[in-house]
């Protein structure tokens, strides 16, 4: 996704000045050696190097950040036309307490049952005196 | 393309995007017609109330040498797992207070600890940057250690935390300092997926914190110190279900609410905050002055088992008990009898919810439950 996007954004990029810096090129084939591609490679990555150091700013976090900016846009867009279809925060309020208030709870004085008699075995005797570290306060 | 020409589109997106965003800010606006606060009490609803010696501390687990920086009780039974500072795990029964287990860690910056499902591993990761699981029922070696079952390795970063997968001994998630989360196969020690990372879109800083639906266990939330939470879904890692702004610091803490259509959060700025899953609503703010200048960081929370009680711990030694409806602190832990002499940085309901166990900087394990007289409606 992004990296596909970075990669295409600046493969296209260096495309584009590596095919205006091959001047031996042809309209249609592409007749240099791999070296010679190579070699223009590096060079416009020196370039690149060079313009980010000019400028202070870095050309490839552009291309990625831009690819990334088009994602969230797209993600935006679509929370946007979700959120035309959301209830409003007191209906979810409505679902919250009937579900809270209805299950029981150990740790609440008042609480809807029913009661599990294991809730109290924190506070009475262990079974197995003999090596029991327990110390109950 | 020239470089201005680029420069100049990426202007151009950055401030399209921004302006999307204060649309959605204020939609949603628009939505938030009040917070769970403001309804319980329009239904009059009361808030819970405790006697002196309701809630007390039954046992006190001692051992580590080191402070405690992580618990995990077994989904059934009493068995808790705890990772401490001293560079050991301890497997512990709360009931009798005994030890089964001490598991010297080859890595003693261990941050985080989980217990298996089944109850028979336990895993931890830390500063190594591996998660390793220790199979509890193992020989040990000639010096008693119990030795590496398995170690996951392929974290960037700490692992700040784990959880296993529910009802799965052989899938857990990872969150870490490398900006992503990690769901692993165990058996293979490999990773399954991975959320967020260089190559897609997740967290943009250090994820500190996972929690793993119980109801649907696809999907999880994560914490991090980009401020945000994010849900998942884990057949889905190559962007997130939906992030939840609204925190003004790291989220150090994110735990699923009981019925799993909720989670609530805890950060530096010192709230926790209550995010509804499928509104992407935020329903409630949690924040009390503590009486300090400097406002304390939320270092740990967890839900009681129907989520009426919320219990957060302060990086000040306070320990809250927040009434959830009401929003009103009902109870503090961390003025009580018997209460940690530092900081809890890490908090765990029992699988029956009744009891908290509390770990602390003061190298102790605290079990806290109900003693008071129970009335069943």
């Amino acid at each position: 996704m992004a990296e596909k996007g970075v990669e295409s954004e600046t493969a296209s990029l260096v495309d584009e000045q590596v095919s205006g810096g091959g001047a031996s090129a042809s309209a249609g084939a592409d007749t240099r050696g791999k070296h010679r591609i190579l070699a223009e490679l590096k060079r416009v990555e020196q370039e690149m190097k060079f313009l980010e150091s000019l400028t202070c700013c870095n050309v490839s976090e552009w291309t990625k950040s831009h690819s990334q900016s088009s994602g969230i846009y797209q993600v935006g867009m679509e929370e946007l036309e979700e959120l035309e279809n959301t209830d409003n925060v007191s209906v979810v309020c409505e679902e919250l307490l009937r579900g809270v208030e209805n299950l029981p709870d150990p740790l609440i004085s008042l609480t809807y049952g029913p009661a599990n008699p294991l809730w109290d075995r924190w506070f009475e005797r262990p079974k197995k005196s003999q090596g029991c570290m327990c110390r109950i306060l | 393309m020239s470089v201005s020409e680029l420069k100049e589109r990426h202007v151009a997106a950055i401030e399209t995007v921004n302006s999307l965003r204060e649309q959605l800010k204020q939609k949603r606006r628009l939505l938030l017609d009040t917070d769970i606060a403001g309804y319980a009490r329009e239904q009059g609803r009361n808030p819970v109330s405790f006697g002196p010696t309701d809630l007390v501390c039954c046992r006190i687990l001692q051992g580590h040498t080191g402070k405690v920086y992580s618990l995990d009780w077994t989904p059934e039974k009493n068995k808790i797992v705890s990772a401490s500072q001293d560079g050991r795990l301890i497997v512990w029964n709360a009931l009798t207070s005994q030890k089964t287990h001490a598991i010297k860690l080859p890595c003693a910056w261990v941050m985080t600890c989980a217990f298996s499902p089944a109850g028979q591993s336990v895993a931890c990761g830390g500063l190594d940057s591996v998660c390793s699981i220790f199979n509890l029922n193992s020989p040990t070696d000639k010096d008693g250690n119990l030795t590496v079952s398995r170690m996951l390795s392929g974290h960037k970063g700490y692992v700040s935390s784990c959880q296993y997968v529910p009802d799965e001994d052989t899938h857990l998630i990872t969150s870490s300092g490398d900006k992503t989360c990690v769901l692993w196969d165990i058996t293979t020690g490999l990773r399954t997926s991975v959320f967020g990372g260089e190559f897609q879109s997740g967290h943009t800083a250090d994820v500190l914190s996972v929690s793993i639906s119980r109801s649907n266990s696809r999907m999880f939330v994560s914490g991090s110190c980009d401020s945000t939470a994010r849900l998942w879904d884990t057949r889905v890692a190559s962007r997130a279900v939906r992030t939840f702004h609204g925190h003004e610091g790291d989220v150090n803490t994110v735990k699923f609410f009981p019925d799993g259509n909720r989670f609530g959060t805890g950060s530096d700025d010192g709230t926790c905050r209550l995010f509804d899953v499928r509104t992407g609503h935020q329903l409630q703010v949690f924040y009390q002055q503590h009486g300090d200048d400097e406002i304390p960081h939320v270092t740990s929370i967890a839900f009681s088992i129907s989520g009426r009680l919320l219990f957060v711990g302060y990086s000040n030694g306070d320990c809250y008990v927040w009434d959830t409806l009401l929003a009103e602190v009902v109870l503090n832990l961390g003025s009580m009898h018997n209460s940690h002499e530092a900081r809890i940085s890490c908090l765990g309901l029992s699988a029956d919810g009744s009891a908290l166990c509390t770990g602390s900087w003061d190298t102790n394990l605290k079990i806290w439950a109900f003693g008071g007289h129970r009335k069943i409606i």
